[in-house]
């Protein structure tokens, strides 16, 4: 009997040392022979080449080649998405920073809003207003999608909704400057089903952290009064694709789900012209269609983001717009051309000319800032746009 | 690198091993030691100065000290010995108190040379002419980043012959994995967890405790993983490293919980401290004095910040009321109660760890008593619980020695399927391990920064 216990440990020690060198000569191997890649897609990022003779010889060539052999592992892709899908097994409902959530949602952590931050922000946007009383000026805030769809948050997630931190926010500026707090059109359309299509409205993707366009045009229509513009003209909605898989299925490394883009355009004859200084092209449109190729099918609007983006249409109302914006607006935007001759977008993120000049230039009546929450409550860059 | 990149899984070990069977017996430690000093460098990078200097300085101190020993010189082998001794701590000590950039495994490759130089001072083990062997005691890659700490005259007799046979070799990977995965499963699991708590302002009681088990577990899985990955890979090279855990959160006694924690520490103290200064046989206030200099040492050779000393002291102070005072009144209690006041004991020694100063103690130890205001449990502590529950199950059991006798029982049985499943369950939490290398962007062991 004793013989035989010794023996049957060994047996299965026997096995797990065969499957172990099994497994180290097979991902040996197949390193060896498979070439390096440069670009992660799914990651959105380069990968580290092997290092060069010359960076081995620096202090850290160690780490070097440990990135190297781990961002060119072979089936790296996969590896990442078992775990993944092994950790949702086990029960946890958060993915490196994004919460899995009900009905194929995925979630971004909120950013949290620096008090110090934004207060220079508000006293920026105020001063700015007050330096140019002729202008129009308009705030419009995004929440974040767990803020607007809290009930499809996996339960108990110590998230907390943005709608009152954007309003503590709007109250700081003065009431020349028009303010619309995003949340409750955005909540209400999301629970509101449409007609044509008899579903309840998408606001937010499942799998980006933006908003839909669907949730931007019911924004849009309630931005009447803020913006200033007649009824809304009308618009024909097109689904150009069903394949989209957004920053948050890359981030928690989800590919369950997929989401549709869908754009608008206006039914009028206004043409539009579109110009990237940063890329030096004009286009006849604010849609760029062959981004829908790539991973970021986002960036079909306007071909992601820019430092300045000018718009010329054929609208001939007399006012020119300038927006101060982050990427949430690439989507609401294209809302805008029939009430606008002219159409400046600013993301300070990546701008570094004088504001000033800009509003002199091209004439400008109306001042917009629109922001997601998230973008704003770190941001100090549109403070020091406005200077 | 360490244990945990997957170039050292796949590329660098494998092809030691292989190797270190290919060269003749007699240039086997020159590999061997070659090799090592190819990792340290991987890991340590410009900090392998330091460890060549220690190696080489070690070497003639040793040969000094057996030449004055073998001439019945002993007076000056005894001052010579302590000339060494403090100029061995004061490298460590202005690395660790100079701010300046901690080389990796400083503190175990300092106590390894230390122990060679007593060890040789005392006339326990011979200091040889070559100084391949002394050196690979020194900067054996198993061990040097985080221990074991083995003591000198335990591993020499092994430097002369270390046959890596078939059963070596199979123990040697077995052990290894079981560290992997305590590493890499659970180990970073809890760490991750600790880590989401650790960041929260404010927080119900239930949090503040959940929160400090999570780390407990962290530091365990973490450092006895590494222990074990240590002593398996010392063993593909033929090599016995001493235990360095014995389930220490089983321990019935703060005693107990020492002799089952980082023993190789524990052990070191003991016979270079604790016995030389006396131990328990020269009076009950020797005693005291001996063992607050113990853990006051123990508590500094753990970090550099106020909050070590006095989780050192806090220590201390349980170990001698244990021995002096309570020790009768607390054998007459049931085991379960006593191994709860010693899990009491040690998890709230692990917040003086993680705490970066008194201060931040003070904080953890009012949100465990409700200073947030949030009460004893709230929706936050759901989401921490219930998302964390398969893990805590786990990592609780894994304590234990539930898991191993499990594993012994099947086997033991002796029938071919249990033998199979379990090799088939250890090769799918082999994929995992590499999975979640894979998703992890690297993260150092902790007890790396000691």
């Amino acid at each position: 009997m004793r013989r035989k216990k010794s023996s049957e440990g060994r047996y299965f020690r026997h096995i797990v040392f065969c499957m172990t060198a099994l497994a180290c000569a097979v991902f040996f191997t197949a390193n060896l022979l498979t070439p390096d890649r440069s670009f992660s897609a799914a990651e959105n990022r380069s990968l580290s080449a092997r290092p060069s003779l010359s960076e081995c010889l620096t202090s850290d060539w160690g780490q070097k080649a440990d990135r190297w052999y781990s961002d060119q592992f072979v089936l790296r892709d996969s590896l990442v998405k078992l775990n993944s899908l092994a950790r949702r097994c086990a029960g946890e409902r958060e993915s490196n920073g994004v919460y899995i959530g009900k009905d194929g949602y995925l979630f971004e952590e909120p950013t949290p809003k620096d008090p110090v931050k934004t207060e220079r922000t508000a006293k920026a946007i105020t001063a700015f207003s007050q330096d140019n009383p002729d202008i129009s000026f308009s705030v419009i805030l995004v929440p974040d999608a767990a803020s607007v769809l809290a009930r499809d948050l996996p339960a108990n997630a110590p998230v907390s909704g943005q709608s009152e931190e954007i309003d503590a926010f709007l109250s700081l500026l003065p009431d020349s400057v028009r303010t619309l707090n995003a949340s409750e059109t955005l909540e209400a359309a999301s629970r509101q089903k449409t007609e044509d299509r008899n579903e309840e409205t998408q606001v937010f993707y499942r799998t980006d952290h933006h908003w839909t366009t669907d949730g931007a045009y019911a924004v849009f229509q309630a931005a009447k009064e803020t913006l200033n513009i007649p009824e809304p003209a009308v618009y024909s909605r097109f689904v150009v694709s069903d394949s989209f898989q957004g920053t948050l299925a890359s981030q928690s490394a989800d590919g369950a789900s997929k989401d549709a883009v869908t754009i608008y355009i206006p039914d009028s004859d206004a043409r539009t012209t579109v110009s990237y200084p940063d890329l030096q092209t004009r286009r006849a449109s604010v849609y760029m269609p062959e981004k829908l190729e790539q991973k970021d099918q986002y960036q079909v609007f306007f071909g992601g983001n820019h430092p300045s983006v000018e718009i010329e249409t054929t609208a001939d109302t007399g006012r020119s717009l300038l927006v101060f914006k982050d990427s949430f607006a690439n989507s609401f935007v294209p809302f805008l051309t029939p009430y606008y001759d002219t159409i400046i977008l600013i993301d300070p993120r990546y701008y570094y000319e004088n504001v000033d000049a800009v509003l002199s230039s091209y004439g400008i009546t109306d001042v917009m800032f629109l922001y997601s929450a998230d973008t704003l409550w770190a941001d100090t860059q549109l403070a020091d746009a406005l200077g | 690198m360490s244990f945990v990149s997957l170039l050292f899984l796949v590329v660098f070990l494998p092809l030691s091993v292989l190797l270190a069977r290919l060269i003749p017996e007699r240039f086997r430690n020159l590999f061997l030691l070659l090799v090592s000093l190819l990792f340290y460098a991987w890991s340590a990078g410009r900090n392998l100065p330091v460890l060549l200097g220690e190696m080489v300085f070690t070497y003639f101190a040793a040969r000094e000290l057996k030449r004055r020993r073998d001439q019945g010189d002993t007076g000056t082998a005894s001052f010579c010995l302590l000339l060494d001794t403090v100029l061995l701590i004061a490298v460590l000590a202005v690395f660790k108190y100079s701010g300046l950039a901690l080389p990796a495994g400083i503190s175990f490759f300092t106590f390894s040379a230390l122990s060679c130089l007593f060890d040789v001072g005392r006339g326990e083990a011979d200091a040889e002419k070559n100084p391949v062997s002394l050196w690979l005691y020194l900067a054996f890659f198993p061990k040097v980043l985080m221990g074991p700490i083995v003591q000198y005259r335990e591993m020499q007799p092994q430097m002369a012959s270390h046959p890596a046979g078939a059963a070596s070799l199979e123990h040697g990977t077995f052990r290894f994995l079981r560290g992997l995965f305590k590493k890499v499963l659970l180990a970073d699991a809890f760490g991750a967890a600790f880590q989401q708590i650790h960041a929260l302002p404010q927080m119900a009681s239930m949090t503040a405790i959940l929160g400090t088990v999570f780390y407990g577990l962290q530091l365990y899985f973490d450092f006895s993983g590494y222990s074990d990955m240590a002593i398996g890979a010392a063993s593909l090279f033929g090599f016995r490293l001493p235990e360095n855990f014995d389930h220490p959160y089983t321990a019935v006694s703060a005693s107990d919980f020492w002799r089952r924690w980082h023993i190789t520490l524990g052990a070191w103290f003991r016979d270079y401290v604790y016995i030389p200064l006396g131990g328990s046989r020269a009076g009950k206030t020797r005693l005291v004095l001996n063992l607050a200099i113990v853990w006051l040492l123990t508590g500094i050779w753990h970090g550099n910040t106020v909050n070590f000393v006095l989780w050192g002291l806090w220590w201390g102070i349980i170990v001698i009321l244990e021995k002096l005072v309570l020790g009768r009144f607390l054998e007459k209690l049931p085991r379960a109660l006593r191994c709860a006041l010693v899990n009491l004991a040690a998890f709230s020694g692990w917040i003086f760890f993680f705490s970066p100063a008194p201060g931040d103690c003070l904080h953890w130890w009012g949100q465990i008593f409700g200073a947030a205001g949030s009460g004893f449990w709230d929706s936050q502590t759901t989401w921490y619980f219930t998302g964390n529950l398969l893990l805590l199950a786990v990592g609780i059991l894994a304590c234990g020695p539930l898991l191993s006798k499990l594993l012994s029982r099947v086997l033991h049985r002796g029938e071919r399927t249990g033998t199979w499943i379990l090799a088939g369950l250890t090769a799918f939490l082999l994929l995992l391990s590499v999975a979640r290398i894979l998703s992890s962007t690297y993260q150092t062991f902790l007890y790396a920064a000691f």
